[in-house]
């Protein structure tokens, strides 16, 4: 499966954030493009959800689960 | 109030299959009931999860293809030969049997009336799902924003919703396109071949009119669409799109 977009997050971020967040703005700290997060660049067939940003593919967001819990790390998001 | 209801947990839900409609051989609409359905805006979709005897969970999104005004819930989904939930989906549900589900989700791909337009709405293949809910919201609410269709598909047995496709054409404020990229009829009079910048011109608006476009097929489709609307002078900033893992069109 290639790439998708943060539309395919929206379940898991939504019942992670009790919100929708693909609305939610970003700032990506690598290129400073400013966009949404259903905009992102997703890919979700490893074993976790990776976001990066559509322009220079910094690592916005990983989203993993294990055992019932998650875990986000923003790393390209100030 | 209002804040309360925003910040509720999403839970997964039941719903009851009522009947199941083959579209094409390989993509199917399921209608389901759901006791307390909240409603759902147009463009919105669900995830869907299923769960094996040994307890193996897996889930997949897919849109909603009905309108917040119909009566039912619908989703159109694709079989993907390398899917794990997509094969069940078509090749298995039947009615009467329940599927567990979570949403809807989504606030980025979706139309509301008091967006404006023109809207031009372009469909790789099954990502005509996501706006056919729009298509149909747009006639239930009596909506004025004229509304221009580009829809790919790789034959005209292989377009989803054909015959309603036609119908939502004949009414004025909407203009429905097809281009086939496989094969077609030869008495074919629409558009051949992939969506490039010169077809988009010709099925859309022109840049100045600041159409709102919502773009929704296979990534590789997106991406292409996307680029030839830029190219073409559309402001980015109204170009709206969803990518799934569907086949080619």
């Amino acid at each position: 499966m290639g790439p998708l977009d943060g539309n395919a997050m929206a379940g898991v971020m939504h019942d992670l954030l009790a919100r929708d967040m693909t609305t939610m703005g970003y700032k990506c700290a690598g290129c400073g493009r400013s966009g949404v997060m259903a905009e992102m660049v997703v890919y979700m067939s490893g074993p976790g959800t990776v976001g990066r940003c559509r322009d220079c593919d910094t690592i916005l967001l990983m989203l993993t689960e294990g055992h019932g819990m998650y875990c986000v790390d923003l790393p390209g998001m100030p | 109030m209002e804040r309360a209801a925003l910040l509720r947990r999403l839970t997964w839900q039941t719903g009851t299959v009522i009947s199941t409609t083959f579209e094409t051989p390989r993509v199917k609409t399921i209608t389901l009931a759901v006791p307390d359905w909240r409603g759902h805006r147009a463009g919105q979709h669900l995830d869907v999860r299923l769960t094996a005897p040994d307890g193996y969970q897996t889930e997949r999104s897919y849109s909603i293809a009905t309108a917040p005004t119909d009566e039912y819930l619908s989703l159109t989904v694709e079989r993907l030969d390398d899917g794990e939930v997509s094969p069940y989906l078509v090749d298995e549900l039947r009615a009467g049997d329940e599927l567990e589900f979570r949403g809807p989700v989504g606030g980025h791909f979706v139309w509301d009336n008091d967006f404006g337009g023109p809207l031009f709405l372009v469909a790789g293949g099954s990502g005509l799902v996501p706006l056919r809910s729009m298509l149909r919201y747009h006639r239930a609410i009596g909506s004025r924003v004229p509304v221009r269709v580009l829809c790919s598909a790789r034959s005209l047995e292989l377009l989803i919703y054909r015959e309603e496709l036609m119908e939502m054409a004949t009414y004025d404020l909407v203009d429905v396109s097809i281009t086939l990229t496989r094969e077609a009829p030869s008495s074919w009079r629409g558009y051949r071949g992939r969506i490039d910048p010169m077809l988009l011109s010709m099925a859309g608006w022109a840049a100045d009119q600041m159409p709102l476009t919502y773009i929704c097929g296979p990534t590789a489709f997106v991406e292409t669409a996307a680029a030839g609307l830029v190219a073409l002078g559309y402001d980015a900033a109204r170009i709206r799109t969803e990518r799934f893992g569907g086949t080619g069109v």
